[in-house]
């Protein structure tokens, strides 16, 4: 696809198709940067037509007006109302009550808790991986970790969760497949039926965790029906697997790519926390989230229209050179304060403060063992449902020369 | 005007986006992630950061009254 600014008319508008498989590393920072460049508001016709915002400020505005910037439409281009995942696609106050009943399971003493958990998991994988000699970063850490805190976190049976990667990625598929359309109902079909089967096996009982409190949860006085069970695991399920799984190879991968950080860090893993924060500012592993407009609303001079779909790129404007100064450049020194990497106000990453932890206790264990280096070519997903970037395969191996030439 | 700043602990969720906010006034609990309000805060000059923290957190953790 190219990315290529079309001139002349007004508004700006760009060929941006988030479900492109040619929208990878790296030419995706291109195209956010022509997008960027284009306008503060530049228009896409594909799938269906749709506004896009690159710019720190606007995106974080929009973020922060929910009454404007609906979600209720689907938080995916197009927003044509048949996205109904818990609690992303809907506004307050329904939302409220759907993200509170999720919170508990993620809040700061619970993950406090599971520290013990994750210390002992993280160390298990890295511990076996080196042993091995190395080998598919992702394969072999980054997609197990995050899966194994879905066990203990949401309580999904291991056999469930063995099944998501590929449910995932056939949802992504299905996402992409057609030319213009876009069918969310039909992508999800194998997850949500996944979902189902843990809902039926917990309600048989002898199983606990948050799948069984959930059968009796109530909001507004009354009990969650099967779909709401079945859409809040199933954000539980892509959310707290995806995301994680990306940030994880990506951060390893910046580290294979540049081995002076690498040092650094390893001389100095209390350092972690602040590569974990400028890998999330810098690759924004969730880059773009739509919302429409519920009144007509102008940014930066470009009147948008009511009803219209709005993409909202937080790797754009986690780029943004107003914000931060020199944005390619991945820099752990900088104050990434602000990024957008687990987005902004009411629909903010709920996972955040257990993916920070899960990922600075898996840095600081890999700096425990010889410097990592790339055993193979690293290859890198397209955007995930118009959304998630990562590496799909990072070969990599430990040097214990490297330490002793030091 | 002066404020009052509670923050409930059962809530907050170490997003930080109040220390983006009001960095003079608010930080994260190095040991247990949780917002706190900064010694001598909040004064009567903190109200528009103030107003902006407790928008900005994602669970409404902060709540702000003016005395």
């Amino acid at each position: 696809m190219n990315p290529a600014v079309r001139s002349g008319s007004c508004p700006p508008s760009v060929d941006f198709d988030p479900y492109s498989p040619e929208l990878t590393e790296p030419g995706v920072w291109d195209a956010y940067a022509a997008a960027h460049a284009a306008g503060p508001a530049v228009r896409s016709e594909r799938r269906g037509g749709f506004w896009m915002l690159t710019r720190y400020d606007d995106v974080r505005t929009a973020l922060r007006d929910p009454q404007t910037f609906s979600s209720a439409s689907g938080h995916r281009i197009p927003t044509d109302g048949t996205q109904r995942a818990i609690p992303i696609d809907f506004d307050p106050p329904l939302h409220t009550a759907y993200r509170r009943l999720m919170t508990g399971a993620l809040s700061p003493a619970r993950v406090r808790e599971m520290k013990p958990f994750l210390e002992r998991t993280v160390g298990d994988l890295v511990d076996r991986f080196v042993t091995a000699g190395g080998g598919d970063f992702v394969r072999e850490v980054a997609l197990p970790l995050p899966l194994l805190v879905l066990t203990e976190l949401v309580g999904f049976d291991p056999t469930t969760v063995r099944q998501f990667r590929e449910v995932t990625e056939q949802m992504w598929a299905g996402l992409a497949d057609h030319e213009e359309e876009v069918d969310f109902t039909a992508a999800r079909t194998r997850i949500y039926e996944l979902m189902k089967a843990e809902i039926v096996a917990h309600r048989a009982g002898g199983r606990a965790g948050f799948v069984t409190e959930l059968l009796d949860a109530e909001i507004d006085g009354r009990r969650l029906d099967d779909e709401e069970m079945i859409s809040i695991l199933a954000t539980f399920a892509v959310a707290g697997h995806e995301t994680t799984m990306n940030s994880a190879s990506t951060l390893v991968h910046l580290l294979v790519t540049e081995p002076g950080q690498q040092d650094r860090l390893r001389a100095n893993p209390e350092l972690a926390p602040r590569y974990v924060e400028e890998m999330l500012r810098h690759r924004s592993p969730a880059q773009n989230f739509a919302r429409r407009t519920t009144c007509p609303v102008s940014v930066g001079g470009q009147d948008i229209a009511e009803g219209e779909a709005v993409l909202l790129s937080f790797a754009a404007a986690n780029r943004d050179p107003e914000r931060f100064p020199d944005p390619n450049r991945f820099d752990p020194d900088r104050d990434a304060r602000g990024h957008l990497g687990f987005g902004w106000g009411i629909h903010q990453c709920m996972g955040a403060a257990l993916a920070r932890s899960e990922l600075a206790i898996l840095l600081a264990r890999l700096c425990a063992h010889p410097p990592i280096v790339a055993a193979g070519e690293v290859r890198w997903s397209s955007l995930q449902g118009g959304n998630h970037l990562g590496p799909t395969t990072l070969p990599v191996r430990f040097e214990p020369q490297r330490d002793e030439k030091g | 005007m002066s404020y009052r700043v509670d923050i409930d602990e059962t809530l907050c969720n170490g997003y930080g986006n109040c220390v983006v906010a009001a960095p003079e006034v608010f930080d994260l609990d190095a040991e247990s992630n949780i917002a706190v309000v900064l010694p001598g805060h909040p004064v009567e000059n903190d109200g528009p950061a103030l107003r902006e923290a407790a928008t900005d957190c994602p669970v409404r953790a902060i709540v702000l009254s003016e005395t």
